[in-house]
Formats: structure tokens, sequence, C-alpha cells
């Protein structure tokens, strides 16, 4: 029998807002995308979601604060937010840190290299360069709070917050950790907007910003975030927690030159998921999807939440989440926190359907997050309300 | 219950030979791999000595347009399903993963995306491509046809021993039969100039647990196992190479590079992945060391190996100074050089070493020799103080 495993708390760094109130009050009236600004740098013609971070002096150290890069500072944030390290009841050194992050710190690793460019190899940044590994969230959230069990980072595009958890729920279940914290962050840089607007990525001049609205709109808004959650084995939850996860799972799926996806395979994909928990495709109350706004991404989303409903002989109210923090490789962590607020409190704002379509407060207890990547790999998470 | 683990196949490319045969024998030649820097442009960095690949990539991989990464993982990939099985069946592949540690990706592609767009006001984005270090795992379950889990992790220089643990542990949980797990990493400016940066590179090429060490040697490779179940390896009469006998991963929270002086994480990752295999440490016959030749990591490591095994030590063996250094594939890399050992029944050796470090209490093994190895030991550690450990034991050939 598998364990349950509960989700203890969560903390963001997120554009909608860095408490779960200000995210819950978001999701009621999503705010607009805003145009961006780079300190220092020649101003971009794009807009985004960008997280607001002048907070962090209150809640950590500033000397470390100029130390960090700025995802390593939004993560800290959000650890704090989650209740780190109290929350952990003196168990730091059976805590598992897992991370995922799709493109790691972008801008150390660009600070570092326009340097290296620059003054030709001359004068490196050391610590730009210790900021810029893949890993440097999870290292530093296990060196901040002395969390010595499994430090594990995951960096792969738009799966990557789920993998981390995947392995989060693993180590659970088999006892190596006591308490797992589970980050998904990716930071927004200002050469990724530059080059995802020679590539013709981004919307401009929307009027609104609605993933899976119908439309032939084109591009979506860059974003940026950090999720912390922090799960427990069900024996250690003590019964107060946001939801339980029942599972996650990550595959490649079969493309298919009409659909984009073969529907039946990522049909097959859901079914073995709920089956491994058993529970059924009718048991779903609700769909949240890694939609982004760009039509042609959207309509894949559609088709594969028609394919579950297909199966499932009922109507399963679709809906989206980067409408609060935009689009990056791991804002899945942010629609895990969407969808643990849905349930720990009952309700599923308009917002998250764009104003068309409500779900009744207190009749959602299961939900199924999906999310996929260009790239051919995609991922599941099953969460249910205790 | 768990299951039983196995190494049904390996692959390995690196500046110590282009297949696991080639590797064995530079081991057993004393032959290393470290050559004159000369992959990219690099004011500072040419000519110091690299483990830099010479063989034709793109040819070997079939893959011209791809980056070297990717050529290099599917080259291993290929060449340990090849191992694996004697005849091909794309059905037990189908269902199969791929884990790979990775932590650069196509950077060397990205620096140049850069440099055009600061020095000519060109954005040429197709050089990003390869940017995102996922792109190499992509690459191999494509070629391969696989449609499990795909996963890139990336946890500095022990990437690929924890992408060998993780892909263990999905088999040895039930939840999948067969994975591909591994390492893969190539040179770019940003790891030359970022070690370098550092301080952390010998000119004259690294000497593992050396008193006269100064450093690493950079290096480039990729090493891909074939890990399944037991069960269904035995089913299918594949090779059982190795067993995968226990795996664990601590974190030193000690600092943001270099590991805590005294070992205790390093200690722990010994501890646990012994206490996993139900062995005790007299069981162990041979550590493969993580063994860097920085001053901090190599007296670390072997505090912590002391610690653990005491008088009863086995034979210790850095072998870094074959590959050099090749961050996320240096773990996996050095999981197949212990399958080989099993195999081949004997220990490589420590190159580079002339006098042993004082403060580093371990039994190093300075000259290839036979021995009827049974259980061995891989430590991997990496920035952050990630630490890794995996206990393999002989196979069934």
């Amino acid at each position: 029998m598998v364990s349950r495993v509960e989700i203890l708390n969560i903390g963001v760094a997120s554009p909608a807002g860095n408490t779960l109130e200000a995210v819950l009050s978001a999701m009621d009236h999503p705010p607009p995308p805003a145009p961006l600004r780079f300190p220092g740098r020649e101003p971009v013609e794009a807009e985004g979601f960008g997280c607001d971070l002048s907070q962090t002096r209150e809640l950590l150290d500033p000397a470390k604060i100029r130390r960090w890069g700025r995802l390593q500072t939004m993560s800290l944030l959000a650890a704090k937010k989650a209740g780190l390290p109290e929350i952990l009841n003196g168990s730091r050194a059976q805590t598992g840190v897992y991370v995922g992050t799709g493109m790691g710190s972008l801008g150390e690793t660009a600070i570092f290299l326009e340097n290296m460019i620059l003054q030709k190899e001359n004068f490196p940044k050391p610590a730009h360069f210790v900021n810029s590994v893949h890993n440097a969230v999870a290292s530093t959230l296990g060196l901040e709070f002395g969390l010595k069990g499994e430090n594990i980072t995951v960096a792969h595009r738009e799966i990557s917050f789920d993998a981390a958890l995947g392995h989060a729920l693993s180590a659970l279940r088999q006892g190596r950790v006591k308490y797992a914290v589970v980050c998904g962050a990716d930071e927004m840089n200002y050469f990724q907007v530059l080059a995802g607007s020679a590539q013709n990525l981004w919307k401009t001049k929307e009027t609104s910003f609605q993933p899976l609205a119908d439309g032939n709109s084109r591009g979506t808004f860059p974003g940026e975030g950090s999720a912390v959650c922090i799960l427990t084995a069900g024996e250690n939850g003590g019964g107060e927690s946001l939801g339980s996860v029942l599972a996650v799972k990550c595959g490649r799926y079969k493309r298919d030159t009409h659909t984009y996806i073969n529907l039946s395979h990522a049909g097959d994909f859901l079914e073995e998921l709920l089956s491994s928990t058993g529970v059924q495709a009718s048991e779903v109350d609700l769909m949240l999807l890694g939609a982004n706004g760009d039509g042609r991404l959207d309509a894949v989303y559609r088709a594969v939440g028609a394919e579950l409903e297909r199966r499932s002989g009922r109507k399963i109210p679709q809906a989206a989440f980067k409408q609060l923090c935009g689009d990056y490789r791991a804002a899945s962590g942010f629609g895990f926190a969407v969808a643990a607020l849905c349930l720990s409190s009952g309700r599923v704002p308009a917002g998250l359907f764009g104003g068309a379509a409500t779900i009744p407060d207190g009749s959602v207890k299961t939900i199924l997050l999906y999310h996929l990547s260009r790239s051919g790999v995609h991922s599941a998470c099953l969460l249910r309300s205790l | 219950m768990k299951r039983e683990v196995v190494v049904t196949g390996v692959g390995i490319v690196s500046a110590a030979g282009a297949s696991s045969v080639e590797t064995w024998n530079s081991l057993k030649e004393g032959k290393s791999g470290l050559t004159p820097f000369s992959l990219l442009s690099s004011a500072k960095y040419a000519g110091v000595p690299t483990g830099q690949i010479s063989a034709d990539l793109a040819a070997m991989s079939g893959l011209e347009r791809s980056c070297r990464p990717d050529q290099m993982a599917v080259i291993a990939a290929r060449q340990a399903v090849k191992e694996s099985f004697p005849e091909a069946d794309p059905l037990v592949l189908e269902k199969a993963g791929v884990i790979l540690g990775a932590c650069v990706g196509g950077m060397a592609q990205s620096e140049l995306f850069l440099q055009r767009l600061l020095l000519e006001g060109v954005a040429d984005t197709d050089l990003l491509r390869f940017h995102e270090c996922a792109s190499a795992a992509e690459a191999v379950a494509e070629n391969l046809g696989l449609f499990g889990p795909c996963e890139t992790i990336s946890t500095a220089c022990s990437s690929g021993s924890n992408a060998i643990f993780l892909a263990a542990d999905r088999i040895a949980s039930g939840e999948i039969d067969m994975m591909l797990a591994g390492g893969i990493d190539s040179f770019s400016r940003l790891t030359l100039n970022g070690f370098g940066s550092l301080l952390l590179i010998d000119a004259e090429g690294c000497r593992p647990f050396d008193e006269q060490r100064k450093g690493i040697s950079l290096g480039e490779g990729a090493a891909v196992l074939v890990l399944e179940s037991g069960e269904t390896a035995r089913r299918r009469k594949a090779p059982i190479l190795a067993r995968l006998s226990g795996w664990a991963n601590t974190c030193d929270a000690y600092h943001a590079t270099a590991p805590a002086p005294d070992g205790d994480g390093i200690t722990r990752a010994i501890r646990s992945a012994l206490g996993q295999s139900g062995m005790a440490p007299a069981d162990i016959d041979y550590i493969n060391a993580h063994g860097t030749a920085t001053i901090e990591n190599d007296r670390a490591e072997a505090s912590a190996i002391s610690m653990v095994f005491g008088g009863g030590m086995p034979p210790v063996s850095s072998t870094k100074r074959f590959f050099g250094h090749t961050f996320a594939a240096a773990g996996a890399i050095e999981a197949v050089v212990c399958v080989l050992a099993l195999k081949n029944s004997a220990i490589p050796p420590n190159a580079g070493l002339n006098q042993l470090d004082s403060r580093c209490p371990v039994r190093v093994q300075r000259n290839f020799e036979s021995s009827d190895i049974s259980n061995v030991m891989s430590l991997s550690l990496g920035f952050g103080g990630n630490n890794n450990c995996l206990i393999l034991t002989r196979g069934e050939e």
C-alpha cells in the first residue's frame, strides 16, 4: 500500500505575490503583465511577470542576499514563507531537498559569461561561477537551514519540478527522509528575454492573457518564481495540511502529425498514473494545465484533457494558472501551489477559468495537474484534499 | 521488499578511450588521456592539460548537427544497449527510461550566442538550441526509442552518480524495469574560467592525493549504464555485469564549494550505502575515490574513508588523471570503471601520485593489480557538499 504524502505548507516568491493569501486573491483577479525592466540594462520591448523581492531584507540576512543570485534569493524567501526551518520540528538531518529548475541560475551565468567575454577572460568573478551551477538553490537551502539529507536537483524543462517531486515522494515513502523540501524555481533574465523576442516567443499588444481561451493568439509572456513545499509521509503529518500528493509521473509522449501529441498514448499515461493510486478518471474534479496562452500549445492541452474526459465518461473542467505567474520552466511548482490552495480553501476561483466557468465551493476533492514540453516530455501529478 | 538492480550493459567515451575496451586498456597500461587543451579558443587555458576527446564524435554518433554532449551521450548509450541486448528488443526499450547527469549542456554554443550578441549585436538564436542540459537525455531517448521517464540531474560533479542512484531507486521500488543512467559533460569556457577563477586548475595535470597536488584537470566524456531488475534481466538472459548493491546521497550543509573538512557528509553517505547493501566495511574490496586532486577534496574524502574503514581499509584509487574531471560524467565514468574492475578482476591505479599527502590517510593503489574483488565502492562529490556513494557487486558472467 502506497503511503499518503501530506503537504504541510507552501511558500512562494511569485509575480502574484509572496504570500498564499496574495496568490489566492490574485486567483480571483489575475494581474495583467507589466513592462519588463532590468536594472542597468537598456529597456526591452516585452511585457511579463516578475517577482517583487523588496521584502526579502526583512526575512533574510542582507549580507547573504548580496552574495546570492536572484534564483537563490527567491527560493530562500519562499522557503522562509513555507516555515523553514521551524516546521521541521528539529529533524533537519532527516530532511531532503529536491529542486526542479529548468534553466538554473541564468542571471549568475550571464554575469560571469558577459564579464568573461568583455574582459577577454581576465578578472573573472568566482562568486558568480559558484552561484551559476544548477544545484545552487538546493545546496543553499541545505546550507542555510542545515538540511543534511538527500539533495537533488532536476533540470529538465517543464517537468523539472514534477520529476523532483517524484524523487521526494520515493524518498519519503521508503523512509530515507522524514521531511522533503520540494522547490520549483526559475528566474527571468535580460538576455533570455532578448533571445525570446528574437525568436518571437513573446506576446505583444495583447489586451488580456488567458491561457486555454479559444483563439489564434501566438506566444506567451515570460515569468519567474519559486515555490517551496514541505512534504512528509502521512504518519508524520498530524492531519493539519493543505492536501495530499497521491502520485506523480513523468515520461516521453509519442508525437502525432495531426494532433501534435498522440492522444491515445497521452491518455494511457494519465490512466496509468490514476490506476497506480486506485483513483478512477471519473473521480478527477479538475485538470489544472500548464497551458501558456499560445493558441497552438493550448490546443494540445485541451485535446489531452478531452481525451481523459472521453475515457472518464464525465465532464472534467480544465483550468490554467500561468496567467498568474507567466511562463517559465519550473512553473509547475507554482501550479502545484495553486492546486493545493484550491484544495485547502475549497474554492476554485473564476480567474483560473478566465471567468468563463466556475465550480461550486467545496466540490473539488481531486485535482490532476498536467504539463508538457515541446521537446517531447510530459508529466502529471495527482493531488487530493484530506 | 526492494528489487535487485543489476547492470547489463555499459558504454563510455572519454579521453581515455571511445569504448569500454579502450578505456580498460588505458587503465591497464597506465596511459593518461590528458593532452594540451585546444578544443575551444581560450587565451588563458590553451595548452593546459585536459581530458579532451580526439575521436570524431559527429561521425561516430551520426548526429552531425548536434552538440558534443548529445553526441557523446548517444554514443555511450548505444554501446551500453548493444552490450545489454545481444538481439535488439524495441518493445523492452520502449518502456525503459533514461536519467542522465549533466551540468552545462551545450554551453559552448550559448557562449558563442552571447559573444555575438555583445560584440556584434547579432542575436543568432540557433546557437541556443542545445542550451538546456536536458538535451542529451532527450537525444538518447529519441535515438533509442525510449518512452519511460526522461530526466536530467544537475548536482554539479556528483550528477552522474546521482542519476544512477535515482534510476536504481525507481527500479528497486518496482516503478520501472529498466533505466539507462549515466552522465555527460563537455568543455565550455564557463567551466574553464570558473574553475580557473577558483585557482583550482593544476598546470601540470591533476595528481590525486599527492603532496604537491595543485588542483584538477578538466575533462569531457559520457558514460551510460543499462540498469534493470535482476528478474527481468535473467528472464531475457541478459549479461549481468554487476549488481548495484547500495546507493546513498547526503548533503554536507557546510559550504557552497568546499567539502566539510571532517568528511562528515561523505561518511554518512558511505554508511548509508553500506547499511542499504547489508554489508560491513570489511566487505568492500576497492574504493574508487572522487579524488579530484584539490587540497580540500582529497583531505576530506580521505578523512571520511579513514573514519569508516580504519585499519581494514581496502585499496583506494582516483582515476581522474586518466579522464580529467568530467563534471557530471565523472560519477558515471567511475561507475563504469568499477564494473570493468569487477569484470576483469583487477584494481586500476591512482595515476599521478608521487608522494602521498600525509594528511590523506588512505591506502592508495599505485599500480594496476589483478585482484579477486567482489564488492567495490564509488564515491562522487559535488559543489554544495553533495555526496554520493554507490556499491557494486560482481556479476554473473
